[in-house]
């Protein structure tokens, strides 16, 4: 009883048990299944199909070509249709291999198999992704979907390599390593394969770059201000997704070794996505479980058509796309967390920010120049002929009413638009024509008017997640967990908590940032733009939504952020704010600057009073 | 060669007409409809019904496949579309792609998968001779529907208030809601509309495709190929990518292998997606923040 409400108290307190214990536990029972089948053990078998030991190889090949369309859909968020055809491509890029070597001594080995496999599908995933990626939204799916219908005409036009229509077949077991493998030995390569994927995609996931594409998912126009290139790093998840499904299909051979283009069609394509959906796409063990509730009602495995198996794909995929986004297991997990605030009453930290501490730290200030720069949106000019510069140690101020081209102007300096005319120049870098994310990694940091805050993400992680393209770590570093990587790591942590305590918000670094509240949002962004150690800084109307305490505490924070040395550029509506922080204010009519000047001096210009200051002073008063 | 046109002519047509289909949802809302082409599928099934199986009047025939096809988008619309959390592309391919494999496995459960013949809409069912090839009437009156079809759409979004609302709608939502068009009556009409058309146009489409229930997927992407080419959101571009598409697939199956046809798609599309991303008609958006 008390061991019982200890698991209890465990599964639902703070420190759950290490994630990795579960999967652990059941890739060692997997291991040893076989000789237990054999031992003829009273195992309960699924169904009336094939033994457990068959059906376990079919869930680990599906499971591996499900974490990989996890990665490309629930966390880089593309849908990739026709993982089905790289899963088929990894597949007969092993089984002409073999049949073109069944006479040849010893067999083929896996040593060979599996790498070329993994090529293959990491090439088709190039090819199709490259092109695909370039056009937001639909065109990968429908490019990946196409292959899958390529599949059998491929089959018929090279029958001498691929057996046609009819197939290969019988694909001779292979050997490992030089060792000559039975079928158990063929059931352990593909737990073995299975067990390594999911430990590589764990560790991918939960690292910088997984969090580098939860925030690319949720915002490619601020993954793309955080310096993140959102088609390089979609590009990747996307190959790196393919591979499994390349490594899964090169195994599929062996299972009833057998292949035709039959078991690759749009409705194994389509099992796929819902096995994906239906576990929930942005978790890693969630693939195991959907595919495992598929094999039960819908026989996946078959491939071969079966009457209903296709309605209730569609009728899963409307119903977890509209109502269970999480999926199965993401729906446990929220479920667990209402449960935990509800009945443990975990303790909340104050959602609002405490006394700012703390150094801001050196930045590497360099000027920021704007020369006659226009903009036009139809028949709607934006910005005529906009000069001005900001230097660095200063706080420029550009205000100006509703629609005088404010934000427009931020826009085009961070690269968001085109100017029709005119140059962006950062010390003596141009930045005129360049990539949202180039300008960011030239040194050019901003924030949003609405905050713009990834979730799933920790406050910590939402502000070091800024450093992860300007201080970058590879691949195999972050998948091996390699001290450099775990440097990186350590660098994130300081400066993020650093940097967190600059705003105010140390006590909320392990918060979840989405459910911050509007003020402390902006804050954050704050926190996100400087751990960037940026030479100018863009903030967007940063005291809207802030209470009069918190703007006073913001503009010391503005004041102490370019006595750092850093430019900063602020646009606001808080006139009396600016009054007091900026050095230069530049004023915006109708997309035309009508002064700059010190704070005086605008105060006094009678074209601002009348133009602009006239209502706002009246409305103070 | 004059023959193989024709019948590269006769695909565009199809394709053009699912494009439009396409075309009238994006232009409306911004999504692509994944679902589309299975109606055009389902308006082969019902031309099937109507006139060979009941051996019901062709005047008849187009209205109640009309309003058909509205009702199943209405339903779509508000399963698929509506009901969505937060609106971002990615929920709506999942639910659409969703919806069209429900619609396509419903269609295979009740009709089996064997391709029926349909009559031709024309009493005349000899091939002619024009121009040096031959052709059927009933492929002439394909390609004359889908001309007026991509004519009339082309006509309603540039020349009626109607039209012109959808337009300011893709191009920026809030600020269509702001200036007063009801986006959502908008939308559901889009659904409506496009749905009805195709499965309208069933009747025309059939007798070169018969009523075959597994032809949604294949029309789906080739329609998207003819999009591609012509630009999201362009009726006009819908032709042109048409008749691109279908001239290259007949002229490949013709002249080469037809297994090498729908490669010679995708890399058509993929030459595209490359060169012109946004297609022949279509217009780069720049992205607000």
């Amino acid at each position: 009883m008390r061991e019982g409400s200890r698991t209890f108290r465990a599964l639902l307190s703070h420190r759950r048990p290490p994630a990795v214990l579960a999967p652990l536990a059941l890739a060692a029972f997997l291991l040893v299944l076989p000789p237990l089948a054999d031992g003829g053990l009273a195992l309960p078998t699924l169904g009336t199909g094939p033994s457990l030991v068959h059906e376990v190889e079919i869930i680990a090949l599906y499971s591996m070509v499900v974490v990989g369309l996890n990665l490309t859909y629930g966390y880089a968020g593309e849908l990739a249709l026709g993982q089905a055809a790289i899963f088929a491509g990894g597949a007969y890029a092993t089984g002409i291999l073999a049949m073109a070597t069944i006479y040849h001594h010893p067999v083929l080995d896996l040593a060979i198999t599996l790498p070329v496999s993994a090529l293959v599908a990491a090439l088709v995933g190039f090819i199709s992704g490259a092109p695909g990626l370039r056009v937001a939204g639909w065109a990968l799916a429908y490019i990946s979907f196409f292959l899958v219908l390529l599949i059998p005409d491929m089959a018929s036009a090279f029958p001498a390599a691929t057996g046609g229509l009819i197939g290969l077949t019988p694909i001779p077991n292979p050997s490992f390593l030089g060792i000559q493998l039975d079928s158990n030995g063929v059931y352990w390569a593909m737990i073995g394969c299975a067990i390594v994927v999911f430990a590589v995609f764990r560790n991918l996931i939960r690292s910088r770059h997984g969090e580098a594409l939860q925030v690319l998912r949720q915002s490619p126009i601020m993954a793309s201000s955080l310096g993140i290139s959102v088609y390089r790093l979609k590009l990747m998840a996307y190959v790196i997704g393919a591979i499994p499904a390349g490594i899964a299909g090169g195994l599929y051979c062996y299972l009833n070794n057998f292949l035709s283009p039959g078991l690759f069609d749009i409705y194994t394509a389509i099992g796929f996505i819902a096995a994906s959906v239906l576990g929930g796409s942005r978790t890693i063990y969630g693939g195991i479980v959907g595919v495992v509730i598929l094999q039960e009602i819908g026989p996946l495995h078959t491939s071969s058509f079966t009457q209903y198996a296709l309605p209730v794909y569609g009728a899963l995929l409307v119903t977890f796309g509209v109502v269970l986004t999480g999926g199965l297991t993401g729906s446990l997990g929220t479920a667990i967390d209402l449960f935990r605030r509800r009945f443990l009453r975990d303790k909340q930290p104050s959602l609002e920010p405490q006394e700012f501490s703390g150094d801001v730290g050196h930045f590497e200030g360099a000027e920021l120049v704007v020369t006659g720069v226009s903009k036009s949106f139809g028949g709607n000019q934006a910005l005529s002929d906009v000069s001005l510069t900001a230097t660095p140690g200063k706080v420029t101020a550009i205000i100006g009413p509703n629609g005088s081209g404010k934000t427009s102007l931020l826009n085009i300096v961070s690269g968001f638009y085109r100017p029709d005319k005119g140059t962006v120049r950062l010390g003596d870098q141009d930045l005129t024509l360049k990539a949202p994310s180039k300008v960011a990694l030239a040194g050019v940091a901003r924030t949003f008017q609405t905050p713009s805050i990834p979730a799933g993400l920790t406050c910590l992680q939402v502000v070091s997640s800024a450093r992860y393209a300007r201080d970058t770590s590879g691949l195999m570093a972050a998948i091996l967990r390699l001290p450099s990587y775990r440097r990186k790591v350590r660098r994130d942590i300081e400066e993020g908590e650093r940097l967190l305590g600059v705003v105010g918000l140390s006590h909320l670094a392990k918060a979840q940032a989405t459910t911050l509240p509007l003020g402390t949002r902006r804050l954050l962004e704050v926190a996100r733009a400087l751990v960037a150690r940026p030479a100018a800084i863009l903030l967007d109307e940063p005291a809207s939504g802030l209470s009069m305490d918190e703007v006073r505490r913001l503009s010391r924070l503005i004041c102490q952020i370019a006595a750092a040395g850093a430019t900063v550029v602020v646009i606001e509506h808080n006139f009396q704010m600016m009054l007091e922080v900026a050095d230069v204010i530049n004023v915006l009519r109708e997309g035309r600057l009508i002064a700059t000047g010190s704070p005086t001096e605008i105060r006094s210009n009678p074209v601002v009073i009348e133009s602009y200051l006239g209502e706002e002073t009246e409305e103070d008063t | 060669m004059i023959t193989t046109i024709y019948s590269g002519l006769t695909l565009a047509a199809i394709y053009a007409i699912v494009a439009v289909g396409f075309n009238i949802v994006f232009i409306a809302t911004g999504t692509i409809n994944f679902a589309q082409a299975q109606y055009a599928m389902l308006g082969t099934l019902a031309a099937w019904l109507g006139l060979q199986l009941f051996h019901l009047n062709l005047l008849l025939v187009i209205p109640i496949g009309f309003i058909f096809g509205a009702v199943i988008g209405l339903i779509e619309e508000r399963a698929a579309i509506r009901l969505l959390p937060g609106h971002s592309v990615h929920g709506e391919l999942v639910t659409t792609v969703g919806f069209s494999i429900l619609i396509e496995g419903l269609a295979i459960a009740l009709f089996g998968t064997n391709p029926e013949p349909v009559p031709s809409p024309v009493t005349s069912n000899q091939a002619i001779s024009l121009l040096g090839g031959r052709v059927y009437p009933y492929q002439l009156l394909l390609i004359a529907t889908a001309v007026a079809i991509v004519l009339g759409a082309e006509l309603f979004s540039r020349r009626t208030l109607l039209g012109l609302a959808s337009l300011a709608t893709a191009e920026d939502k809030v600020a269509a809601i702001v200036r007063g068009i009801n986006v959502r009556r908008l939308q559901i009409g889009a659904f409506m509309l496009a749905g009805g058309l195709l499965i309208a146009a069933g009747p025309f489409i059939a007798p070169v495709t018969y009523a075959t229930s597994t032809i949604g997927d294949t029309l789906n992407i080739k329609a998207f190929v003819a999009m591609s080419i012509g630009g999201f959101g362009s009726p006009k571009g819908a032709l042109v990518g048409g008749v691109a598409a279908g001239l290259l697939e007949a002229f490949v199956g013709r002249y080469l292998s037809s297994n090498f046809e729908n490669l010679a798609l995708l890399l058509l599309l993929l030459v595209v997606l490359i060169l012109r991303p946004y297609g022949l008609f279509g217009e780069r958006v720049e992205r607000a923040v």
